[in-house]
């Protein structure tokens, strides 16, 4: 392995090992306190355009098995370890490493990554800069002029660019779902699909008339990468749907859908990312454990009166889900499909479901 | 939802005595939960006879009851203080068994008293095997093929189900005991026949065997609204067939796909839910098929548990007293967490470490045959250590295991049967797969023998290639150390001394390049959380090559260095001296610092000191800590001999001793010196020499003249010691010992006095005055470790001026040594002449037992004493006086060594001078029967109250057993006795029958005591000529539980304890809160 490093916005350097494709790589760099699950997190697209960080120092322990992709490969833009796990692995199972460089995908291991994770509790999510020995200057360059995550269109890359069926996957559908993509988890889609639901996938640009009068029932906003404010077309065309048809959404989508109820999303300091968050539910008073990943939030003080509050962050008291009765709204902001993480909330997607029934 | 507001008083059951199985983890569980529920405003009770714990600390429950853990005695504290409610967790399968007993009997109904924690349908539902299989399977998952059967012929049938090998699990006995694994036909039988003999329910589980599949760990948390929470996940090291808690063990999971672990976690709480747990804590383990993903429901435990004292110390989340917010209605969204002080319990933990706990076994005492290991626990003891990699965590585990072992390192071939431990279950087994590994060509070698051990072993092969990398370290540091080398080695857990023997150099010269090199241990944090949230709570591991965490404490901090992980001798009893002493210091002002590696201990508690460290107890580790924490005092004298032994290294560093100095702690551990005081000080010793070889101890054994006390030097817990009569045993004792002789390392030889009388004296001293916390006097006869012996406080059987003699002289050894701080002393009384034994300037097993029974806290005295205050000032000696003593506050209290020989079916339960008990118990009375009664009691030791007394006394005896047995007579008991002891009983009007000694024939004693015709045995040394016969007395007594006695005094004691016994009193005693 080649010695590397990563520099953060800040000027904080950090030295450790190089491994996966070599290059020099930039992004906004986020912490995941997950404990497993690293194939999962590197192939979910909301993390496109991060350099993933992981708190738990070992990481490749069990290899990767491509059956566990979340997506078609790795979207994350590069990923920073304590410790690589370079040992046989069971049959059939390739090594991290490999994984990355094929997907050519860089990553840094033996990185002081309890030291890392303080700074950004304390400083905030940062850009960040992977490089290689003697490419400090270039990197450096490349670094003082990369986008912000709220400059950037993290969509484009990883949602379908015309509308896609998927219908032959779910032989007697029960419901019809219009799926905007913005960088849609294989899970979510498979969740709706073992409830017999046939799903659609329609582009980020989708219009509202590609979804009302077309036979679906219901419009379903999915995760995805970057700021939600800078998806103000998506968000007139949900808003052209509220109330004509049930709208649901996860993560991106339910940012998507604050907007469009007309509140406001704003960006956390250092996000949720991880599987142990607790969430409220506020009409059970139920908490349980929550898979998440997002970096902005619903601000609770811009939402209407009407729409009620479903569930709260236990530890910080920040939105996580919402909906509104009248208007057959209903999302979370954390992830029910899990993948990886607890599973405890999977009952939501039956939760999304029974929206139809009100119809 | 609020606290429950329909209880107002609750009692909390202990686990009473340490045996293997159940140690201190309940202490440290049970004093959590009584914390937390009077924290909520609850009166709270306790009942547990162990003396040793905190939890039994006046102060912490409202009302302490040092009583019997029996249904008798918990009935008469519901009558005398009245709780409506008793807390079933925390004190292990003890509690759960008694509140089942209570219940069955109706007691708790007549009481009007509540069962919070687990309910009864909970419990009974996780421990019967049958019911649990029944809801594994109805909640979809899988569970091994089994059977309960009750007979053989159930058991024949059973077979024809489920291959062999067929694991044997008797129903309802504490940590698997009596469980075992049949291999051959002819095995199989007899297996289940000594299962169903042993169950209290006669009821055996037949198991499909899971040996060599993986074995996981989840530590689960429910409450009554249905929120469940995966406290922490454990993989086991050892694959199945090993008991947990005899396996080495690392958390969080470290093999398992996301899919595969969150599936775990799924089914751990659907069992929950299935069972019935909905306020507390649990575990549940499962097996999983290595590559595939079968996966099976092996059991779970609807309490806190060893494991769940370990995950609280792996992750930081209190478990325990988590629990008991539980148990009194809240859920685990009003829970804070205490490490953030931001978030919620109703989270699951984030590691950014790895936790590996290794276990502690006592080769020595309890020998293993190779393939030892198996369905009971054997290890008595283990250490946690917390690294930011495996490699790191586990060689600083073995290190803390205080085994010897430097880390992960070969073993010697030529003592170790290496190809025999890999394939044998066995405490070795990891470092024989090292030894292996580590003796390949090259690294290409060293990984691709990795499939071969795996399969031989069960080893994951993630674990062995983090033995692989270890290996090449190893090998590239013998070729020559560099500075970026020795940064890489201290990253994985190296020790200093590890790497200088690898690279010929020596210790300090590898301290000296780090200290040149600037490569310094950090501190990080263990917050819960993984560094998303700030951490309130000083919880705290070193490591190297990161960012140090943590402003240091500064000169006004002390560290305090525990006694690391449960061994025979030390135990428990130390921890509550450390955990007293934090408390005291903090008491006056001072910040403390605790330095330990047993996670089952309350001083391992976040809240006991101003800053944890788990770590391994080693003089570079120690001072690792003062460094960062920029000071230098150090308390040693509290945590046993593992900080004793480390004290010289510390004080070379510039560590500053606290209490008696450096020369004098050698005075007395150094036998030349300390016979050397002696002499000065005008005492009296047993005669004794320094045997520098084997030549010279028959030397000297001649010189002394037998019965000799053979001991080698700087020993705890009289590891190896043994009583020679004459050559022969001399011999033995060189064959069976293996102890090297040298003059480095040389063997006292000591005057033995048989038949003596053993006194232990506690003491705190000024330097000037001695307060003597009390004088114990022994029940066993001389030659029987003071450890295993009964004894008695204040002494019964002993004249006023030898008590004064003992006095004056520990008030001499006080002043010369000097003592600042605690001190034990043991002396014998042979003839009319007081003798020293040893001088112990350290705080002893039994100072919690003197604290609580004399109601002066000792460790609160000699801390007093570190900052200044003297005895006189203390109001403990008067200003004219030197020295004060305590008394007993009942009157009486004698104290009960408690045995796990039940658990080693093959080990000889005889006692002797080396150490074999591993936990005790107090029985408090206004008279001495009372006392006795309950110290038998309450260790399980069931006094009869009518049946038969074998009498067997030797000449001396004659005269005092008259009396004995005429009382037992008069009670109604028959008596037999042998022929000469009848014969001066029927010369003092005493008819007996006559009964064979052990070699003149059949039926004899032995003979009788295995029929189970016998209810308690008196027999006192006859001297060394039928020593022999005396130990198969005692030992068949042991292994029939009939009450045994080997002195006079000690049958009058029974004698008296009977007749309280016959009264059906029950009386109980609250100790008093006296601070």
């Amino acid at each position: 392995m080649e010695k590397g490093y990563l520099l953060l916005s800040d000027g904080r350097l950090f030295s450790g090992m190089l491994f996966g494709a070599t290059g020099i790589c930039c992004g906004e760099l986020v912490f995941n306190t997950s404990m497993s699950g690293y194939p999962e997190i590197l192939t979910d697209p909301s993390y496109n355009g991060q350099i993933v960080l992981m708190t738990y120092p070992l990481i490749g322990n069990y290899g990767v098995d491509q059956n566990w992709n979340e997506s078609c490969g790795i979207k994350a833009t590069a990923l920073v370890v304590k410790r690589l796990y370079q040992g046989p692995l069971p049959a059939g199972r390739t090594s991290l490493d490999d994984f990355l460089r094929d997907q050519g995908v860089c990553a840094i291991t033996d990185v002081d990554t309890r030291a890392l994770t303080l700074h950004i509790r304390r400083n905030g999510s940062q850009n960040a800069v992977i490089f290689p020995e003697g490419k400090e200057s270039q990197a450096r360059e490349m670094l003082r002029t990369f986008p912000k995550i709220t400059e950037r269109n993290l969509i484009e890359d990883v949602s379908v660019k015309e509308a896609k069926s998927l219908s032959e996957e779910t032989p007697r559908p029960r419901y019809n779902i219009a799926l905007a993509d913005f960088g849609i988890k294989r899970s979510i889609v498979e969740n709706f699909q073992k409830r017999g639901a046939s799903v659609t996938l329609l582009p980020p640009t989708f219009k509202a008339e590609d979804v009302l009068g077309k036979g679906y029932d219901m419009l379903f906003l999915s995760n995805g990468p970057g700021d939600p404010e800078l998806l103000q077309d998506a968000v007139a065309q949900v808003k052209a749907c509220l109330g004509k048809i049930p709208v649901c959404g996860i993560c991106l989508g339910h940012q998507i859908i604050t907007w469009a109820l007309g509140g406001r999303t704003v960006k956390m300091a250092y996000g949720h990312h991880g599987g142990n968050h607790p969430v409220k539910d506020l009409d059970t008073g139920k908490t349980f454990v929550t898979s998440q990943n997002h970096g902005f939030m619903s601000d609770i003080e811009s939402l209407p009166k009407s729409v009620h509050i479903w569930f709260v962050n236990a530890n910080d008291n920040t939105v996580e889900g919402l909906y509104d009765s009248g208007l057959r709204v209903r999302s979370v902001q954390f992830h029910p499909e899990a993948s990886p993480g607890p599973q405890d909330a999977t009952w939501i997607f039956d939760k999304f479901l029974e929206e139809l029934k009100n119809a | 939802m609020p606290k429950r507001e329909d209880i107002h008083h609750i009692l909390v059951i202990g686990s009473g005595p340490i045996i293997i199985g159940q140690a201190c983890e309940f202490d440290y569980s049970g004093n959590q939960a009584v914390k937390a529920l009077k924290d909520e405003g609850y009166e709270v009770s306790l009942i547990n006879p162990n003396p040793a714990t905190v939890m039994t600390t006046p102060g912490i429950a409202d009302h302490i009851f040092l009583e019997p853990l029996t249904v008798d005695y918990v009935e008469k504290i519901f009558q005398q203080v009245g709780p409506d409610a008793i807390l079933s967790t925390m004190g292990g399968q003890t509690a759960l068994n008694l509140t089942m007993e209570l219940q069955k009997k109706g007691i708790l109904e007549k009481y009007g008293v509540k069962v919070i924690g687990a309910s009864i349908d909970a419990i009974e539902k996780a421990e019967d095997r049958g019911a649990f299989k029944d809801i594994v399977t109805s909640i979809g998952l899988e569970s091994a093929k089994s059977m309960v059967v009750h007979n053989l012929d159930e058991a024949r049938k059973a077979h024809e189900q489920i291959p062999l090998p067929i694991i044997i699990r008797p129903s309802f006995t504490l940590g698997g005991m009596g469980g075992s694994i049949a291999n051959t036909e002819d095995e199989y039988l007899d297996l289940v026949e000594h299962a169903l003999d042993i169950s209290p329910a006669h009821e055996a589980l037949l198991e499909e065997s899971l040996i060599g599949w993986k074995e996981f760990e989840m530590e689960v948390m429910r409450d009554h609204k249905d929120n469940a929470i995966i406290v922490c996940s454990i993989e086991n090291v050892d694959p199945m067939g090993v008991h947990t808690g005899d396996s080495i063990t690392i958390a969080p999971i470290q093999t398992l796909s996301d899919r595969q672990y969150q599936r775990m976690r799924t089914a751990s709480i659907d069992i929950l839910r299935a069972v019935g747990v909905d306020c507390g804590g649990s575990n549940v383990q499962f097996a999983m098929q290595p590559d595939t993903d079968r996966m099976i429901v092996i059991e779970m435990n609807p309490r806190v548990s060893r494991s769940s004292a370990l995950a609280s110390k792996v992750t930081g989340f209190p478990i325990a007293r988590c629990s008991a917010k539980l148990a009194v209605g809240y859920t685990l969204d009003e829970v804070m967490n205490e490490i953030t002080g931001q978030s919620v319990s109703c989270f699951e933990p984030a590691l950014d470490y790895v936790a590996v706990k290794v276990p502690r076994f006592e080769l020595e005492k309890f020998p293993l045959p190779s393939s030892a290991l198996g369905t009971q626990m054997r290890s008595v003891g283990e250490a946690l250590a917390i690294g930011r990699t495996a490699q790191e965590a586990i060689n600083k585990g073995i290190r803390a295991s205080e085994r010897k072992f430097e880390g992960l390192v070969p073993l010697d071939r030529s003592s170790n049967d290496v190809d025999t431990l890999l394939r044998s279950a066995h405490p070795l087994r990891l470092l024989a797969a090292y030894t292996v590994i580590s003796e390949q060509k090259d690294p290409e070698a060293m990984a691709a023998c990795i499939d071969n051990i795996s399969t031989i072993t069960g080893f994951d092969r993630f674990f062995l290639w983090t033995l692989v990398e270890q290996a090449v370290l190893d090998r590239r540091i013998s070729e020559g150390l560099d500075e970026a080398l020795l940064r890489e080695a201290k990253i994985q857990g190296m020790s200093d001394k590890r790497i200088a023997q690898l690279c010929g150099k020596d210790t300090a010269q590898i301290k000296a390049m780090r200290d040149s090199h600037r490569i310094k241990s950090c501190a990080h944090f263990v917050d819960t959380c993984a560094g998303e949230f700030e951490a309130l709570t000083p919880y705290c591991y070193m490591t190297y090559g990161e960012e140090d965490e943590g402003q240091p404490l500064g000169e006004n901090a002390v560290v305090i260095v525990a006694s690391g992980p449960n061994r025979i001798g030390q135990g428990l009893e130390f921890d509550t001296c450390c955990t007293l002493a934090s408390l005291a210091f903090r008491k006056a002002g001072r910040k403390t610092i605790m330095v330990n590696s047993n996670p089952e201990t309350v001083s391992t508690d976040f809240n006991i000191s101003d800053r944890l460290y788990i770590s391994p107890l080693t003089a570079e580790e120690v001072i690792a800590i003062l460094e960062k924490e920029g000071t230098r005092d150090v308390v040693v004298q509290l945590g046993g001999q593992t900080p004793l032994n480390m004290a010289k290294d510390l004080e070379a560093w510039g560590a500053n001793i606290i209490g008696t100095p450096l020369e004098g702690i050698d005075a007395t551990e150094d036998r030349g010196q300390f016979s050397e005081l002696v002499r000065k000080l005008g005492l009296r010793q047993p005669r004794n020499h320094m045997a520098g070889t084997p030549g010279e101890v028959f030397q000297c054994s001649h010189d002394i003249g037998f019965p000799v006390l053979l001991r080698p030097s700087f020993v705890l817990g009289g590891r190896s010691m043994f009583i020679a009569y004459d050559d022969a045993g001399l011999a033995e004792f060189f064959e069976k010992s293996g102890v090297s002789i040298s003059p480095q390392a040389p063997v006292l030889v000591d005057q033995f006095l048989e038949d003596a009388f053993e006194y232990d004296l506690d003491a705190v001293s000024d330097g000037e005055h001695v307060y003597v916390g009390g004088i114990l006097q022994h029940i066993e006869a001389a030659g029987i470790h003071s450890g295993d012996s009964a004894s008695v406080f204040p002494p019964y059987k002993s004249k006023p001026e030898i008590l004064e003699q003992m006095r004056q002289w520990t008030l001499r050894l006080a002043r010369e040594i000097p003592v600042r701080g605690m001190m034990n002393i043991q002396f014998a009384e042979k003839d009319g002449l007081l003798y020293i034994i040893e001088v112990n300037p350290r705080a002893s097993r039994t100072v919690p037992f003197i604290s609580k029974s004399s109601g002066v806290n000792m460790i609160e005295t000699a801390v007093r004493v570190w900052n200044g205050d003297d005895l006189v000032k203390q109001g403990l000696v008067k200003p004219n006086q030197d020295i004060a003593e305590g008394h007993c506050i009942t009157g009486w209290a004698i104290k009960e060594s408690v045995f796990s020989f039940d658990r080693f079916v093959n080990v000889d339960p005889q006692l002797g001078p080396e150490m074999r008990s591993t936990g005790e118990v107090v029985g408090m009375g206004r008279s001495f029967g009372e006392a006795y009664a309950k110290s038998q009691d309450a260790a399980g030791n069931e006094l009869p109250t009518s049946g038969k007394v074998v009498i067997s006394v030797n000449k001396k005896d004659r005269k005092t057993i008259v009396p004995i047995a005429r009382a037992l007579q008069e009670m109604g008991f028959s008596i037999s006795a042998t022929r000469g002891t009848a014969r001066d009983l029927f010369d003092e009007g005493v008819l007996t029958d006559v009964v064979l000694k052990t070699h003149d024939g059949h039926p004899n004693i032995v003979d009788m005591l295995r029929h189970h015709r016998v209810d308690l045995v008196i027999n006192t040394p006859m001297g060394f000529h039928s020593r022999r016969s005396d130990d198969e007395i005692r030992s068949e007594a042991m292994r029939n539980k009939v009450p045994y006695t080997t002195t006079t005094s000690a049958a009058s004691a029974a004698v008296e304890a009977i007749r309280y016994l016959r009264r059906q009193e029950h009386i109980v005693r609250e100790l008093p809160d006296r601070k």
